[in-house]
């Protein structure tokens, strides 16, 4: 709804039936009548009486307020001024406002008495001597605009030209001014718009408070991140230092954006901004926490890593004896088989040859047989044959039977050598990495591990580190919600009202941009409706010249017309009657 | 009318310059103060009756008086202050009441609110504005009703009121600020009404 037309309306409905010619009638009657009535003039001078008896209240309290700002005023420069020559007198040139405001009553004279009659003769003497002095003293000091003590801007050179040889105090201008400078800068930093800041001073300690703990969050990021990047990668100082400032600044960038964003009442808002930068906080606890725990615990680690270096040499040494040992019992297994084999080859032949003389014996067959009988069948010859093929059977049997044996244990003896070859590989491979590596953090991480399975304290103290470094991480989240707690201040109030302000003066400004648009639209419209109209009346126009001119010329065709007509009579009546003349053309002829 | 059409001098004024100086007030600002009055909750009839007798204690004033320093915000206050005397009037009235209950008629007629036979649409923007309007601190009410039903300036507002004119600006200014949103809140709330009633009714 458009707000003049929100007014109209609201101005529309009390219109009613109010006619004013009608009231200006009733008026007249009503003042001839209040003549004839003395009760009803009364009652109407009462009224006056009352409105005016009003006003005179209100003036009245008007200038009671106005008398007491003033005289409150005048009291204030009084006091200023009385403080301004004691301190003079005391040798202290410089005074704050707060020091001024803070004298008791009793030293301050009364402006108008006659006691301050001579402090504001001295003062206008003094003035006039030190002109820019006075200046510099009293604006500061009336400067109401804040409550804190406001530094004094050194004097003219005149001025100090006198005070150098003083002893100047404690509290020195210069280095209030660089306070002061060094609070402006550290509120930039703490995201305050300087200029709404200059209209509200007071909040520049607040900006500068969010300053200090931005700072300190982001100063610990980049700490931390140049000692891992330095220690853990291994990355040269040169290289690491300006990565983690970079760092350190991204870190500040976040926390000053999350700061405002803080401040916003939507929860789901605030939540999808604090979650990710708590994540982040506990990202970097952990990356300062883990290597200042190592530090702390170094001489512990560092005898648990030779602890463990010595464990590992030992367990090798074990390892590779018991290596030795199988090689020895595989070489031996493997003796003891090839032997064997060699013995059943043996035996293995005995029996073939005790068959074939058996088969000899049992066949007859002479040839190839060697001590034969010659004769054929199963007689007692083929039976020692028999027995003695037998018993060659039995003894190739038994060496058969222990190489198996043997052959068993060889196997057996191999897969436990090759197994003790491994570990003793594997061993041999970790040790050498740990040599390598030497105090690395995965080792010594290892350590501590192996420490605070020990001695439980070494948890509670790598946990504290933890917290502590998260929650330094969680405090521009803790100020952001603190931000949203308090009630809002005078700068707030009056970012609020910028911000409305440039909202309403691109709104204004783009209705001003419709509006002389729509203007330049009905304008233009007009400018073609007038050409219209104008041609309108110009053929209007032509065409009643034209109509005019026709006539004229219709009416002179038709003359001529009409004398050449009547000549032509003329001339045919002529022969006929000599006495008779037409009439003029034009005259009583219709044509 | 100003101070400068009438000039300051506390001197006394013949009847008819009076009376012209009144009729000048009544046509200028009879309206404007015939809707504060209205506006303060006095009928059509009362509101009427409230400008003229103002009028005519201006009259007198200016006979008796003179001029006072404004004349526009005198006669305001003059119209104020009568719009507060007709509710004393009003209330002492209730207070005395008459021993025979059958000589009194307790039931008085409320103000009739004349409005032209306007849209429903516009009906429910009046609807809004009004209770956006009543819901506006005091005096940031007092001060945008002075502006938009009397349509005085904020330099006469200041004079009436005893503020800066600074002052009357930024008030006005953040009356207009919120009476807009909020009447456009309130209008958004009594159409999503007027349609759910519509809705229901078609229902039913």
């Amino acid at each position: 709804m458009m707000g003049e037309e929100l007014e109209a309306i609201l101005r529309a409905q009390y219109d009613g039936e109010y006619d004013a010619a009608r009231e200006a009638r009733k008026l007249l009657a009503a003042a001839e009548r209040l003549a004839a009535e003395p009760a009803e003039r009364q009652r109407i001078r009462n009224i006056v009486e009352v409105v005016d008896a009003e006003i005179a209240t209100q003036t009245r309290q008007r200038a009671r307020v106005s008398n007491t700002r003033r005289a409150f005023s005048a009291t204030q420069l009084a006091r200023v001024l009385a403080f301004v020559i004691q301190r003079r007198k005391t040798g202290q040139v410089w005074v704050t406002r707060r020091d001024a405001l803070s004298m008791p009553a009793s030293a301050s004279p009364e402006p108008n008495s006659a006691e301050a009659r001579p402090i504001k003769d001295f003062i206008s003497s003094a003035i006039a001597a030190e002109a820019e002095y006075a200046q510099h003293v009293v604006s500061s000091a009336m400067s109401a605009a804040s409550p804190r003590a406001e530094a004094i801007t050194q004097p003219s050179s005149p001025a100090r030209g006198r005070t150098s040889a003083r002893r100047l105090p404690l509290w020195h201008p210069t280095s209030s001014k660089r306070a002061t400078n060094a609070a402006q800068i550290l509120a930039s930093l703490g995201g305050a718009d300087m200029d709404t800041l200059a209209r509200v001073p007071q909040e520049r300690t607040r900006f500068a408070q969010i300053a200090i703990v931005l700072l300190a969050t982001a100063g610990l990021s980049a700490a931390a991140m140049i000692y891992a990047l330095h220690e853990s990668l291994g990355m040269p100082s040169l290289a690491s230092i300006p990565l983690g400032l970079v760092f350190g600044i991204v870190i500040f960038s976040i926390d000053r954006l999350i700061i405002p964003e803080n401040s916003v009442r939507h929860l789901m808002r605030k939540l999808v901004v604090i979650i990710p930068r708590m994540g982040l906080a506990v990202l970097v606890a952990l990356l300062v926490s883990t290597p200042l725990v190592l530090h702390t615990f170094a001489a512990d680690i560092n005898t648990q890593l030779r602890t463990m270096e010595q464990e590992d040499s030992a367990r090798a040494a074990e390892l590779r004896t018991v290596s030795d040992s199988q090689q020895e019992q595989l070489a031996a297994a493997q003796t003891q088989v090839s032997t064997l084999e060699k013995q059943a080859q043996a035996e293995r032949q005995k029996v073939l040859s005790a068959l074939q003389a058996w088969n000899c014996e049992l066949y007859g067959t002479v040839t190839g047989c060697q001590d034969a009988s010659g004769l054929p069948g199963n007689g007692p010859l083929a039976h020692q044959k028999q027995q003695i093929y037998s018993a060659a059977v039995s003894g190739y049997n038994s060496i058969e039977s222990q190489l198996n044996a043997a052959d068993a244990a060889l196997r057996a003896a191999e897969a436990s050598s090759s197994q003790a070859q491994a570990q003793l590989a594997s061993e041999v491979q970790v040790n050498q990495v740990r040599l390598d590596t030497g105090s690395g953090i995965l080792n010594q991480l290892n350590a501590l591990s192996k420490i605070s399975a020990q001695y439980p304290a070494v948890d509670t103290e790598r946990w504290t580190f933890l917290i502590l470094f998260a929650l330094i991480g969680f405090l521009p989240v803790a100020v952001g919600f603190a931000l949203t707690r308090r009630s809002p201040s005078a700068y707030d109030a009056i970012t609020k009202l910028g911000e409305e302000g440039l909202i309403a003066s691109a709104r204004a400004e783009r209705e001003q941009m419709i509006h002389a648009t729509e203007q330049r639209l009905r304008l233009r419209a007009q400018i073609e409706d007038d050409m219209r109209r104008r041609e309108l009346d110009l053929g209007k126009h032509a065409n009643e010249r034209i109509a005019a001119d026709m006539t004229n010329i219709v009416d002179t065709a038709l003359r001529e017309w009409a004398n050449q007509l009547w000549a032509k009579l003329a001339a045919s009546e002529t022969g006929k009657t000599s006495t008779a003349s037409p009439s003029p053309p034009g005259e009583d002829v219709d044509p | 009318m100003t101070n400068s059409s009438y000039g300051n001098a506390a001197k006394t004024c013949s009847s008819t310059t009076a009376d012209r100086m009144v009729e000048d007030l009544q046509r200028k600002y009879g309206r404007r103060f015939y809707r504060l009055a209205r506006s303060r909750g006095l009928s059509d009839v009362d509101a009427a009756d409230v400008v003229q007798t103002s009028l005519i204690s201006m009259r007198q004033r200016l006979i008796d008086k003179g001029p006072p320093g404004d004349n526009v915000t005198y006669f305001c206050r003059v119209v104020l202050n009568q719009v507060t005397q007709f509710y004393r009037d009003k209330k002492n009235a209730k207070e005395q009441l008459p021993d025979d209950p059958d000589d009194f008629d307790p039931v008085e007629p409320e103000p009739q609110r004349v409005v032209a036979p306007w849209s429903l649409e516009k009906r429910l923007m009046l609807k809004a504005a009004n209770l956006a309007v009543e819901q506006l601190s005091q005096h940031l009410r007092d001060v945008y009703e002075l502006a938009v039903i009397a349509e005085l300036s904020p330099a006469e507002i200041a004079k009436l009121l005893g503020k800066e004119p600074g002052t009357v600006r930024v008030y006005l200014s953040m009356a207009r600020r919120q009476v807009r949103e909020r009447a456009d809140e309130l209008l958004a709330e009594l159409e999503q009404q007027r349609a759910q009633k519509y809705n229901g009714e078609k229902r039913s």
